[in-house]
């Protein structure tokens, strides 16, 4: 006897109220999975984005202790660095400790080479894009000694809203200065970050404006370069390379350990504390919930067709059928609330990059998400379906028939 | 005629594997809120000490937090020698410490780096806390030597940090001689004299003064004093008020997670326990109209309906608190975002969080159960009979 195909497809719509709220919890969750996935695929892609071609020096001991500006030299020298730029955290914000975004000094004749694969610039002084405006914007960067060079999401954040030329005075956390006031700053270039690692709010200056400053006791701190980047050779040994600048600075005065760049990214990432564990356990215990509530909801199908496997039982079907109804009735309830769910986390995507764009990096449902989202409804359905479709495989007709259903 | 209590929860024994299944849903929700929120507060505590409107901390204007400050020799000695809302103990001693502060590298036993806290201390450090740290194995370090301390916490999660280990910082190694135990923000820390350490770290400056306070002093008018004096250049806060300042990151990042897990997670088990009930109240047709026919109102039948949810919502609430119950105290570290240091912290489930955690399975029940008590209620008996 044929499967009664028309027989599935009205039971997916006989019970509308028990089938849709199923499938809403099912959209709840696939939703929050996507969700919860993004983010922590967003944190890797950050990781990923790293150079293979460039090393961070840093100290050996702490984060927070910066290294020497006479280190740089002897960087150089190594065998296979390209260029090498001094990175110092400054830490400021502007007008309000919550417009924070970060801030570093860097090499005023190094780094905008040194990020030629990192960032494209799409604006420079006196409004010029396109291809020369890199030249430009890497003279006036050399030229100006309060030079800037911003991401473009400080231009069009309306928070913040900084336009090439716009003197900006950024309020230091770190570094005060003698006067008690602002650090000003002024824009000489705009750039789109080409790598996930790179925040698009974020700005670079001079070190050299610090450290003078700093040195002429216009302001407090000590005169440092932070960490250095360095570009090294494509295809060289880059662990050899980063041996070979720490044994330089083996005695002191401050030890240096020389990672690669992915190293260094993943190190932020494993420092807050295990993430994806947590956002793993939290994930997990949602697909656990659904799962139960899904399968309850297929249970209490199960009962009402008891009186109807007995029917079709009797009219000759094999016990299969009442048990592969079920599945393909869970099944197509949970497919239908997956799609509702990955429609609802595609939809709001612009909204949470929007809206939390500045905390929950690289946020994106790509293919891999959607394919997972499906695979994970499909076996939640096709489960659900055989915990309450099995128990009809034992059923004989009388007894089915008997029951009130 | 007031429905027996007892009829709905016969009901619920009936039907064991459903309410069952509901109830797990209602049960892992309020888990996940419980964990969280018990996180949460265990991370708190640490930052609400005894007696800490007792002691104030100097720092650099403008920092907020050790981290960022930094203080000059010359100026710290200013200020503990010669400040007069410092408390002095019997001898004549201020009550105050120079302190420097720097986020460490340091493995975990585990594997992977993390920023932990180290901290330069004083003799007074050890003295001027109203609820003093408290020694457990070992012995405080020499303050003319390079040997460390180390929080409890910190001996099961970092590697170099039991006893008898030896610790290098920078170029010079410090031994490790005791094991300390402080129920604060600073008891997942390592403390070795604070001379010694700006030596082998090569920093110039301290990071903060701490000290015991006079009683009934006003911070307003010594931060006019402080910054009259052209020598020194100081803000000072009341450790309570520096301390809140340094959980609004992490605690803000876990309670927005909790609120928003809980409106997903909620709203799912909601649906869960409406499709119970509906099944539940059109399985029971046939004695909705019996219940009519001989006299209970429609309120009655709704009430009875409705305590029946509730009642499957608290049961999940009860096995929520049972699945996370087992972690209370369990130890674990995350990073402080405003510090960006890693702290050790412990789930602490509090009487509170308990509390809300039933009332929220209590309110899940009562929400998911309205709707099929309603539609229970409202079937006319001759209909309900009939079926």
């Amino acid at each position: 006897m044929n499967f009664p195909v028309r027989l599935a497809f009205r039971h997916v719509f006989s019970n509308k109220t028990r089938n849709g709220l199923t499938i809403l919890a099912i959209t709840i969750a696939v939703f929050l999975l996507c969700f919860l996935l993004a983010v922590v695929r967003g944190i890797d892609a950050g990781v990923r984005s790293a150079s293979s071609t460039r090393l961070v020096t840093q100290s050996a001991v702490s984060l927070f202790v910066t290294l020497p500006m006479s280190y740089r030299p002897k960087i150089d020298a190594q065998e296979a660095v390209t260029v090498a730029s001094e990175f110092r955290w400054f830490g400021g914000y502007y007008q309000d400790p919550s417009n924070f975004f970060p801030q570093f000094a860097v090499n005023k004749d190094r780094f905008v080479d040194m990020y030629v694969k990192d960032f494209e610039i799409i604006e420079g002084p006196n409004g010029i894009t396109g291809p020369g405006a890199r030249d430009a914007v890497k003279k006036a960067f050399a030229t100006e000694k309060r030079a800037a060079i911003i991401g473009m999401g400080l231009r069009d954040d309306e928070k913040y809203n900084f336009q090439i030329g716009d003197t900006v005075p950024i309020i230091p956390a770190i570094y005060q200065r003698a006067d008690g006031g602002a650090w000003d700053y002024v824009i000489v270039g705009i750039f789109k970050p080409l790598k996930a690692r790179i925040p698009d709010k974020i700005m670079y200056f001079r070190s050299d404006y610090l450290n003078d400053s700093i040195e002429s006791g216009e302001a407090f701190g000590e005169v440092a370069a932070g960490v250095y980047y360095v570009n090294i050779d494509q295809g060289s040994q880059a662990e050899m390379i980063a041996t070979s600048i720490d044994q330089d600075f083996l005695n002191g005065p401050q030890r240096t350990q020389t990672v690669t760049e992915a190293a260094f990214a993943s190190f932020f990432v494993s420092a807050i504390g295990n993430l994806p564990l947590f956002l793993g356990t939290v994930g997990g215990a949602v697909l656990f919930s659904i799962f139960f509530s899904v399968v309850n909801a297929m249970l209490i199908a199960g009962r009402q067709r008891l009186k109807e496997a007995g029917i079709l039982q009797a009219l000759g079907f094999p016990p299969i059928t009442s048990c592969l109804l079920l599945i393909i009735e869970g099944l197509a309830v949970a497919l239908i609330g997956g799609a509702l769910g990955l429609a609802l986390a595609i939809s709001t995507q612009d909204l949470v990059v929007l809206n939390f764009g500045d905390s929950i990096r690289n946020y994106e449902i790509d293919s891999g998400l959607i394919l997972l989202a499906i695979g994970t409804s499909s076996v939640l359905g096709i489960t659900a379906g055989l915990c309450a479709g099995i128990p009809f495989l034992r059923y004989r007709p009388t007894e089915a028939l008997r029951s009130l259903g | 005629m007031a429905l027996p209590t007892g009829y709905t929860t016969r009901n619920l024994l009936r039907r064991r594997a459903q309410v069952a299944f509901t109830a797990l849903g209602i049960a892992l929700t309020t888990a996940v809120l419980c964990g969280v929120l018990s996180l949460r507060n265990g991370f708190e505590q640490l930052f609400q000490p005894l007696g800490a409107d007792e002691v104030a901390v100097y720092l650099r204007p403008g920092s907020t937090s050790e981290g960022q400050s930094g203080i000059p020799r010359e100026a710290a000695r200013i200020i503990i020698k010669e400040r007069p809302e410092i408390l002095r103990d019997s001898e004549g001693r201020p009550l105050a410490a120079a302190e420097c502060f720097l986020a460490l590298y340091m493995e975990k036993l585990e594997g992977g780096l993390v920023n932990a806290p180290l901290r330069g201390i004083e003799p007074a450090s050890l003295t001027l806390h109203p609820d003093p740290p408290r020694l457990l194995e070992g012995r405080w370090p020499n303050w003319e030597t390079d040997e460390v301390v180390v929080g409890r916490p910190l001996v099961n999660r970092m590697k170099d940090c039991a006893l008898g280990d030896t610790l290098k910082l920078n170029t010079t190694p410090f031994k490790v001689v005791g094991i300390y135990e402080f129920d604060n923000a600073q008891g997942s820390e390592i403390w070795g004299p604070v001379d010694r350490m700006l030596e082998a770290l090569d920093r110039p400056a301290y990071s903060r003064v701490i000290a015991r306070m006079n009683e009934g002093i006003d911070y307003d008018l010594i931060n006019e004093e402080l910054e009259e004096d052209p020598r020194l250049s100081f803000e000072i806060s009341s450790q309570s008020e520096y301390l809140a300042k340094q959980t609004t990151g992490l605690s803000g990042a876990l309670l927005g997670l909790s609120v928003f897990l809980t409106l997903i997670m909620g709203s799912a088990a909601v649906i869960g326990t409406m499709n119970t009930m509906l099944a539940t109240v059109s399985a029971r047709n046939h004695e909705i109209g019996i219940l009519l026919a001989i006299g209970y109102s429609r309120a009655e039948i709704f009430l009875s309906f409705l305590l029946e949810s509730a009642q499957v919502g608290l049961i999940g609430g009860l096995l929520g608190l049972c699945l996370v119950a087992p972690f209370h105290g369990i130890e674990t570290g995350a990073a402080n975002f405003n510090t960006f240091t890693d702290i050790s912290f412990s789930f602490q489930l509090s009487p509170t969080i308990a509390v809300t955690a039933l009332v929220l399975s209590f309110g899940l029940g009562l929400i998911g159960g309205a709707i099929p008590a309603w539609v229970a209620s409202s079937r006319s008996a001759v209909d309900a009979l009939r079926r």
